[in-house]
């Protein structure tokens, strides 16, 4: 990430981590690193419980859809 | 600016020592702070996503649709699985990102594409590797920026940020 802010000249640029179930978002921005909590993307039983997905673990999509919005700019 | 095609040292190469004298902070020291998902998107500017709310849902809904799929042909992500390796988290991802790519590329007015095993090169020469997902953006010949880069690990989060 660090040389790929210096590529980009700046501006900000994201990193997700994952094991699969659980994920962590990374911003470096002006030579500073900032990371989230650890979050869940699913649960064994989401098939049954759509509405606690959509609750605890949709956020993926608005972390996903915000670095394509405000990353490499 | 001309990126230098190889490098010396392969990311995978260096040691803790060595990535913590370039980032010039302990990892230690980082893992022990964190902020809520919620507060770094709202710090994201600008806020919101550019979607309307009505397309938002849809692509939410295709993931949900796409991740019990996703269970189904591959199981779920476990470090007891002993043939569950890094390539199915990859699949996951791709699972996960590939609708809001498409769906989000043109109305942003990006042409964005995810490159898989891109190679990065430090400014320097000196550093650079292959790293397994990134999302760039193509906005003109050498003027390639980089988006976001996804990095999975088997088995914790922290080895995957070293």
């Amino acid at each position: 990430m660090l040389d790929m802010g210096a590529i980009n000249r700046g501006g900000v640029v994201y990193g997700f981590i994952t094991t699969g179930y659980h994920w962590q978002m990374i911003r470096y921005q002006g030579g500073h690193f900032t990371q989230t909590n650890i979050f869940d993307v699913m649960f064994h039983s989401m098939r049954e419980e759509e509405k606690k997905w959509l609750e605890d673990c949709s956020i993926v999509i608005n972390a996903i859809l915000s670095a394509l919005v405000t990353g490499g700019s | 600016m001309l990126i230098p095609h190889k490098y010396e040292v392969s990311y995978s190469k260096v040691s803790r020592d060595e990535a913590e004298e370039r980032l010039g902070f302990l990892l230690e020291e980082f893992e022990e702070r964190a902020i809520s998902v919620r507060q770094m998107l709202a710090e994201a500017n600008p806020e919101n996503s550019g979607l309307p709310e009505n397309v938002l849902l849809v692509i939410i809904e295709k993931v949900y649709e796409r991740i019990l799929k996703y269970l189904v042909g591959e199981g779920i992500p476990a470090d007891s699985t002993a043939d569950f390796k890094e390539a199915n988290i990859n699949d996951l991802v791709y699972t996960i990102i590939a609708p809001v790519i498409a769906a989000s590329s043109m109305k942003l007015g990006r042409k964005l594409r995810l490159r898989r095993e891109k190679k990065i090169t430090a400014v320097d020469g000196k550093y650079g590797g292959l790293e397994e997902s990134v999302t760039v953006d193509l906005i003109g010949v050498g003027k390639t920026k980089f988006i976001f880069v996804i990095e999975a690990k088997r088995t914790t989060l922290t080895e995957a940020k070293i």
